[in-house]
This record gives structure tokens, C-alpha cells and sequence, in this order.
């Protein structure tokens, strides 16, 4: 334990921790979404969007946390720059640059939600979809690089979540193609007089 | 205002808190998973961590070679205790592979 804290290996655990959290956090956003604007998701999606804006902001709080306790751990020696330009890395160049364009994928695209009104609801809501990507990205960073890849309890954590938003993704791309699912649209009142 | 006006100002107020409360709970029982989650799995990683020494570092469980045939200065080492001794400080020069001989030209000939 004194060996962990004398070469910020409590940092590296913390990393690991807040990547594992992110993952499984952004695998619950990606389901919860998919069914929010799924035909199936019908009445319950009012419950649903919020569920699904909270955990989107808590992955992108895991994602911080897992970026910034790299910079503490002094066995890889990552600095600011190699963990937030993609393929820049010393260590693992390919796998860490997946990993920091998935950050930044899901953060722009995310956040870009706050700015709907500015880029507009249907722009935004093809944009939106692009997000699947970055979190297929991220767990393949996970997968491509991660320490505990190999630990059940990990494989267990991302099975159990990923595995079901994965496959309401392959359900969604095969369904066909709908109208967005949003309000009726309001009866014009008719005058009859 | 009409009293039924009145009345119906009323019921959407209500349900309008009664979502605000519910959208409150949601944001903060997620909270409360997200920490759930990461404090379990930061349990996990450390456990993994101390029952395998330095192996569960990066670097520590596979040691690559590239292009050039060096290894990384100080990945191999061994664990004392979770402490990293670097065997090799100095990168480590691989003899390279003796490249086949060259193929004899090649010849064409028209019939």
C-alpha cells in the first residue's frame, strides 16, 4: 500500500475506477436514450429524457476524473497534452488516442444539447446520433488498452451494460426509419362560423 | 380569472412540482449510483491491484517490442513489494533479423 502511494498508484486505480464508472454510466445513457426515442418507450419517455440527461452528465464527470488522475500517476508520466490530444500519447499511442477522441466526441456531442436552440432541434437530433460512435469508441479503448479488461468483475460490469445498449443499437439500426418521436402536432382550431 | 381557470392553474402548478420533485429524485439517485459505481469499482481495481503487485500497471503484464527493436527503459522490472525496480534502464537493442538474400533477377523472355 505505501509502495501504491509512493508512485501515485492510488491515482492509476482511480483512473481505472472512473473509466470503469464512465463506461458503465455511458452504456446506461446510450440505452436509456435509445429508448427514450424508441416507439416502445411511448408514455414513460417524460421520465426517461431526464434519466438520461443525468446520466449523460455523470459519465462526462467519470470521464474528467479518469483524464485527470492520469496526470497524478508518475509511473506512465502522462501529461496534459497526451491526454487530450488524440495519438499524441508516449504510452499507447493508438489506444489512448481512441480514448481521448471518444472523450471529446461525447462531450461536444452532449453538451451540444444545451446549444439546441442555436443549432437547431433536427440538426442537433442527427448530430446526436453520432454519439453511439464515440461509445462504441470508448469501450473499444477500454478493451484495446485497459488494465482490468481481463478481471471478470470488469467484464461483468461492461457485459451487463453494454451488452443491452449494444443491442438496442442493432435494433434501432435495423428498425425502420420513423418520425421523430416529439409532441403531436397541435389541431389548428377550425372556425366553422 | 374564472374559478375554473383558477382551478386549472392550480392542477399544473401541481404537476409541475410533482415533475420537478420527480426529475430532482432521478438526478440525484443517479448521483448516487454514479458514486456507488466508481467506489466499487475503484474497491475492485485495488484489489486487483494489491493481489497482483505491479502487473496490473500499464506495461507490466505484456512487454512489447517495436519497429526498432527496443523495449520501453524501465518496464521490465521486477516487483518488490509494489515497488518497480527497472531491470533494463537503457533501451534494449534487438540484433536485427539477417534479411534474406536477394532474389536472382528476374528474366522474360519472348517467344
Amino acid at each position: 500500500m505505501n509502495a501504491l502511494l509512493q508512485t501515485g498508484g492510488l491515482f492509476w486505480v482511480t483512473s481505472r475506477a472512473a473509466g470503469t464508472a464512465a463506461l458503465v454510466l455511458a452504456s446506461l445513457a446510450v440505452g436509456i436514450g435509445l429508448l427514450s426515442s424508441s416507439r416502445g418507450g411511448g408514455g414513460r419517455i417524460a421520465e426517461l429524457r431526464p434519466l438520461h440527461e443525468a446520466l449523460s452528465l455523470a459519465t462526462l464527470a467519470a470521464l474528467v476524473v479518469h483524464g485527470l488522475s492520469l496526470l497524478g500517476d508518475q509511473y506512465v508520466g502522462y501529461t496534459p497534452i497526451e491526454i487530450t490530444v488524440p495519438f499524441a500519447s508516449s504510452y499507447q499511442p493508438f489506444w489512448t488516442g481512441l480514448g481521448v477522441i471518444a472523450f471529446w466526441g461525447l462531450a461536444t456531442l452532449g453538451l451540444a444539447y444545451y446549444q439546441r436552440a442555436r443549432i437547431g432541434p433536427a440538426r442537433w437530433r442527427t448530430m446526436h446520433r453520432f454519439t453511439a460512435a464515440f461509445w462504441l469508441l470508448g469501450i473499444v479503448h477500454a478493451l484495446g488498452m485497459g488494465t482490468d479488461r481481463g478481471a471478470p468483475w470488469f467484464l461483468l460490469m461492461i457485459g451487463l451494460t453494454a451488452v443491452p445498449a449494444l443491442l438496442l443499437l442493432l435494433w434501432r439500426m435495423l428498425e425502420p426509419a420513423q418520425p421523430p418521436p416529439g409532441r403531436a402536432p397541435r389541431r389548428r382550431a377550425i372556425d366553422y362560423s | 380569472m374564472t374559478p375554473e381557470a383558477e382551478q386549472r392553474r392550480r392542477v399544473a402548478l401541481a404537476r409541475l412540482a410533482e415533475r420537478a420533485r420527480r426529475i430532482s429524485l432521478i438526478r440525484r439517485s443517479v448521483v448516487a449510483g454514479a458514486a456507488a459505481t466508481f467506489v466499487l469499482a475503484w474497491g475492485l481495481a485495488l484489489g486487483n491491484q494489491l493481489a497482483h503487485g505491479t502487473k496490473t500497471h500499464p506495461g507490466q503484464s505484456t512487454t512489447t517490442t517495436d519497429e526498432q527493436g527496443t523495449t520501453p527503459s524501465g518496464v521490465e522490472g521486477e516487483s518488490t513489494d509494489g515497488v518497480v525496480v527497472p531491470v533494463n534502464p537503457a533501451p534494449t537493442t534487438v540484433a536485427p533479423v539477417t534479411p534474406a538474400p536477394a532474389p536472382a533477377p528476374l528474366t522474360t523472355s519472348q517467344s
